[in-house]
């Protein structure tokens, strides 16, 4: 157990974490370099194509150290946007230390501190790691001193440039030297911890762990001390990367279980596996379940594909555990699942992954935050669906959530970003310049406010430079209003929204004219209203297509003409009739303003 | 009388198309297969399309074609003697019924009385003209190179031929042309007498200087209502003129419907010779891939020249029969096609019909399923009901 070192990376989004891990991958001869796909670790197609990572990966690395030994280093990949912070913690719950890469160029970012507070809550060594110093903009002595400021040493970290392999064996030598390995005994009953799972069609639920003490073999019978799933092992093995098995897996190390878990419900992340007959004592410190904080109604174009869906939406939660789930419906789009999500990229994540994984088209709504509603009977109701709203007459208040923000901005944009914030009913808390060139602001936020296109907003007014962080702080009153969508003149609930009352007006014009250009031209004019109790704010018409023909079809036409109606029709298939008008997809997102970025990632 | 049993399979009626890709130069709105009329290549293309007429003629084995359309590309190009081996060839390989249609198209420039002649003595008794517009700033934007006296020569020349079916081609929708420029070119067509009229909306095609420009965001086009009524306006004044609407973009006076056309918006039969000519025949359909050189190589080496095929299997041949059908005003005969394709157009296309029927744009008339006047110019809503399912 002392040639084992568990560690994650951890960095602010774009800082090189992946790139890293690839190096050290390589370095280690885990994967030859010609076999090397870039970032290796980024498994989901969607994570390499829009560079994010999303899930947690863990893969085991064979290194002969300097002083002649080898160890084996686990290596906990982690995901860096903001709405991924839980699977950090639960990552960082299985280690003894982290990495904290930190782009020379950039320096220290809102959410590099917000991993270290992470890392030193779950009390890791920390190694800090400069990367990029090949560019000829990094400037490696001014993040030293940040990092000073943070509290480490100033010759504590490591100058590194992952893309061109430069400083990755001091990177190796660190983590063997400097991480602590870990502790507990292989001969005390078992307890391991599930820091993720996911769903495999042969074996069902495989939970990722991280074995604190005692040893599991193939065939001992396990349980879930939370849950008291009970399961016969069948397969224990390590991640080289590819899942590997092996005899047994030792206190210490990390690598999966399979226990024949069918019910991909009875595996829970957090939870601590130990033998039926032996069991420990006390599970080991689980985690807090991850808040959803946004919500929205997910349908299926198609009404028969709804079970597809209850179905794709039970596999995704078991690698997804942030993800919740119940059943609605709708005036306007039938039988569906109102989800919970960490935030607007998580949703955006879902989406895609139940589109590309399992095959469903699905009609997403306009996100939304929870309200907590007060009614005239002094009652309470949790209000995650603006349809769902009582009625204004039974209403005593309403309060919505808000979160404490961080923003990290060159000195020169304080302006504009107080500017923002100020416009997104946002109260200033406090302000500090960690060095002459750089502003940390703090904010008080409405959850709403921010969950949109405010991370677009900020990036634009500071050219790109801000940075942002932030976290739930609790629900206050505020004066919110339901804003009605009107098509044709009939109210579509899956369109309407909770606004403040001071910008319902403003929202409704600008959500009348996105939806004028989202829903195509029908045959008749089709008026687009926004309402706020009844009373009209706003109006756009959607005047009638007036001409939809191939003026000329001849014996040479007769195929590419069929093809050009096929694509019509494809168009036509991704679309929700409503009454008598069309509205496709798109349009029940147009709350959303212009189309989420994936800068915002 | 016992039940109706279902009718006798009868040979439906079959047609020839010869495309003739050669123009002495590119029209701004058109993506036809066409090159440069160079001498040596119309020779070439003569002793190709023997070879291709040669390969397909078993196709047919003597079947009597109703019709016979060249189309192009301009096939005036063509000199007297070139026009003299053309017919030479078609008939050494193909049969056509003494009174079928024999249809050339022209353009109004290139028309002059030795190829009418040429026309005549092999049994031309239909010509198409290119008029396009009859503002000369109007044809010299589409890249036309005639004006109205020229349209005027050309039609007093084939008159005095003694031709007695004369059809215009017209488009609207121009960039710049108003309703009223539009109405002129109306009025000025039928007051030359054309037997037949094609107006057509304008498409445009990304491969042309139309396309290009519309891209780039310059080209004036006028707005779609404005279209709109420009189509109503054709539909009301050629009515008025004496004129039947026979199909979406399609008029004629009374008996003189193109016979050609008719082939295939009933799905009947054709086959297709020269470059980029379709063919739709014996439950199949195949094209004559688009480039001259390649078409001209292949046969020049003795080889069939490339071609793109499809079949008509399962709900296809049932889907065109209606898509296409629907672009004529007479609509699809719904018995027929019960005869035709042995089941009920309900159950081929389960709620079409209904549906179609509620948008208000289709209507039932006398057992046939028709666009409305107004479903006309949206008659694409209608047919995507039509189409086989996605496979």
């Amino acid at each position: 157990m002392k040639r084992i070192r568990n560690f994650s990376i951890i960095a602010h989004i774009d800082h090189g974490k992946s790139t890293l891990a690839d190096r050290l991958l390589e370095r280690t001869g885990t994967i030859p370099a010609r076999k090397m796909v870039d970032q290796v670790l980024d498994q989901m197609e969607l994570e390499r194509e829009r560079g994010i990572t999303i899930k947690a990966q863990a893969v085991r690395l064979l290194y002969r150290a300097r002083d002649g030994a080898e160890y084996e280093l686990n290596l906990i990949d982690t995901p860096g946007h903001v709405d991924f912070a839980y699977e950090v913690s639960r990552a960082l719950a299985a280690c003894e230390g982290a990495l904290l890469v930190v782009d020379a160029t950039q320096g220290v970012q809102a959410q590099t501190l917000a991993h270290l507070y992470v890392a030193l809550d779950h009390h890791l060594t920390v190694v800090p790691v400069i990367n990029k110093i090949d560019l000829p903009s990094a400037d490696p002595e001014r993040v030293k001193a940040q990092l000073e400021e943070l509290g480490f040493e100033r010759d504590e970290a490591l100058l590194v440039s992952a893309k061109l392999g430069l400083g990755v064996d001091e990177v190796l030598e660190a983590v063997v030297r400097r991480i602590p390995p870990p502790r507990g005994s292989a001969e005390e009953p078992l307890r391991a911890l599930i820091f993720d799972s996911k769903f495999d069609a042969y074996q069902g639920a495989i939970a990722y762990v991280r074995l604190f003490s005692g040893r599991v073999r193939v065939g001992d019978r396990v349980r879930l001390m939370q849950r008291g799933t009970v399961g016969e092992v069948s397969e224990v093995g390590v991640f080289t990367p590819a899942m590997t098995p092996a005899g047994q897996l030792e206190a210490g190390e990390v690598g999966y279980l399979a226990a024949g878990i069918k019910n991909i419900r009875e595996l829970g992340v957090g939870d601590t596996i130990t033998h039926d007959g032996r069991p420990a004592a006390e599970p080991l410190p689980g985690y807090r379940p991850a808040l959803p904080m946004v919500f929205a109604g997910l349908y299926p174009v198609e009404a028969e594909e709804v079970d597809d869906l209850r179905e794709a939406l039970e596999k995704l939660q078991l690698n997804d555990a942030a993800l919740s789930f119940e059943p609605e419906s709708s005036a306007a789009l039938g039988y569906g699942f109102r989800c919970g999500f960490l935030g607007l990229l998580h949703m955006e994540v879902v989406q895609e992954r139940l589109e590309r994984e399992f095959g469903l088209d699905l009609i997403t709504t306009a996100p939304s935050v929870a309200y907590r509603v007060r009614l005239g009977d002094g009652s309470e109701v949790l209000v995650e669906n603006p349809a769902r709203l009582p009625d204004r007459s039974r209403i005593a208040e309403m309060a919505e959530p808000y979160v404490r923000a961080e923003i990290f901005t060159p000195a020169e944009f304080v302006g504009p970003v107080m500017e923002l914030c100020h416009e997104r009913r946002g109260s200033f808390l406090t302000m500090e310049y960690p060095d002459a060139q750089r502003a940390r602001l703090e904010y008080r936020l409405p959850l709403a406010e921010i969950m949109f296109d405010f991370f677009d907003a900020l990036k634009s007014r500071t050219r790109g430079y801000a940075t942002l962080d932030y976290r739930f702080d609790g629900y206050e009153p505020s004066d919110l209003v339901k804003l009605e969508i009107l098509v044709n003149g009939e109210p579509v609930d899956a369109l309407s929204v909770i606004v403040h009352r001071s910008r319902a007006e403003e929202r409704g014009r600008e959500l009348a004219q996105r939806l004028r250009e989202l829903i195509p031209r029908q045959q008749f004019e089709v008026p687009i209203q926004a309402a706020v109790g009844g009373r009209i704010v706003a109006r756009e018409t959607i005047r009638a297509l007036r001409k939809d023909v191939l003026a000329k079809c001849y014996g040479g036409d007769v195929t590419r003409k069929r093809k050009l109606l096929e694509k019509q029709r494809e168009g036509k298939k991704r679309m929700k009739q409503v009454g008598r008008v069309e509205i496709p997809q798109e349009a029940f997102l147009a709350v959303l303003g212009a189309a989420p970025k994936d800068e915002r990632a | 009388m016992s039940e109706a049993l279902p009718a006798p399979a009868v040979e439906p009626a079959v047609g020839l198309y010869v495309h003739v890709p050669f123009c002495h130069h590119r029209c701004t709105y058109c993506d036809f297969v066409l090159v440069p009329a160079r001498e040596a290549l119309l020779e070439r293309y003569l002793a190709a399309l023997e070879r291709e007429a040669e390969e397909l003629a078993p196709l047919l084995a003597g079947r009597p074609a109703v019709s016979l359309y060249v189309g192009g590309g301009t096939p005036s190009v063509l000199r007297p003697g070139q026009i003299d081996r053309l017919f030479a060839l078609l008939r050494r390989h193909f049969a056509w019924l003494p009174e079928a249609e024999v249809t050339v198209e022209a353009n109004p420039e290139s028309l002059d009385a030795g190829r009418l002649e040429a026309f005549l003595r092999n049994g031309v008794n239909r010509l198409s003209l290119g008029v396009q517009a009859w503002q000369p700033e109007l044809l010299r934007r589409l890249g036309r190179r005639h004006g109205p006296e020229e349209v005027r020569r050309a039609v007093a020349l084939a008159r005095q031929a003694g031709l007695a079916n004369l059809s215009a081609d017209l488009i609207f929708g121009l960039p710049g042309q108003s309703l009223e420029a539009w109405r002129e070119s109306l009025e000025a067509v039928t007051g030359l007498g054309f037997e037949h009229l094609s107006a057509y909306a304008l498409e445009l095609e990304p491969a042309t200087a139309f396309g290009r420009l519309h891209a780039a965001g310059r080209l004036p086009l006028p707005g779609e209502e404005e279209v709109a009524a420009m189509y109503r306006l054709a539909q009301r004044l050629l009515a008025g003129a004496g004129y039947r609407q026979v199909e979406i973009s399609n008029w004629a006076r009374p008996g003189f419907a193109s016979r050609h056309n008719l082939l295939y918006w009933r799905t009947e039969e054709w086959l297709g010779l020269g470059p980029g000519a379709a063919s739709r025949l014996g439950g199949a359909e195949w094209s004559d891939a688009g480039d001259v050189e390649a078409y001209l190589r292949a046969l020049e080496a003795g080889q069939p020249p490339p071609r793109e095929a499809g079949a008509l299997d399962g709900l296809r041949a049932a889907s065109d029969a209606v898509i296409l059908g629907l672009r004529l005003r007479e609509g699809v005969d719904l018995d027929a096609f019960r005869r035709r394709f042995g089941l009920p157009l309900e159950e081929a296309f389960p709620g079409a019909t209904e549906r179609a029927l509620a948008s208000g744009l289709a209507e039932l008339r006398g057992g046939r399923l028709r666009l409305t006047e107004e479903g006309c110019f949206l008659a694409n809503r209608v047919m995507v009901e039509f189409l086989p399912p996605a496979s």
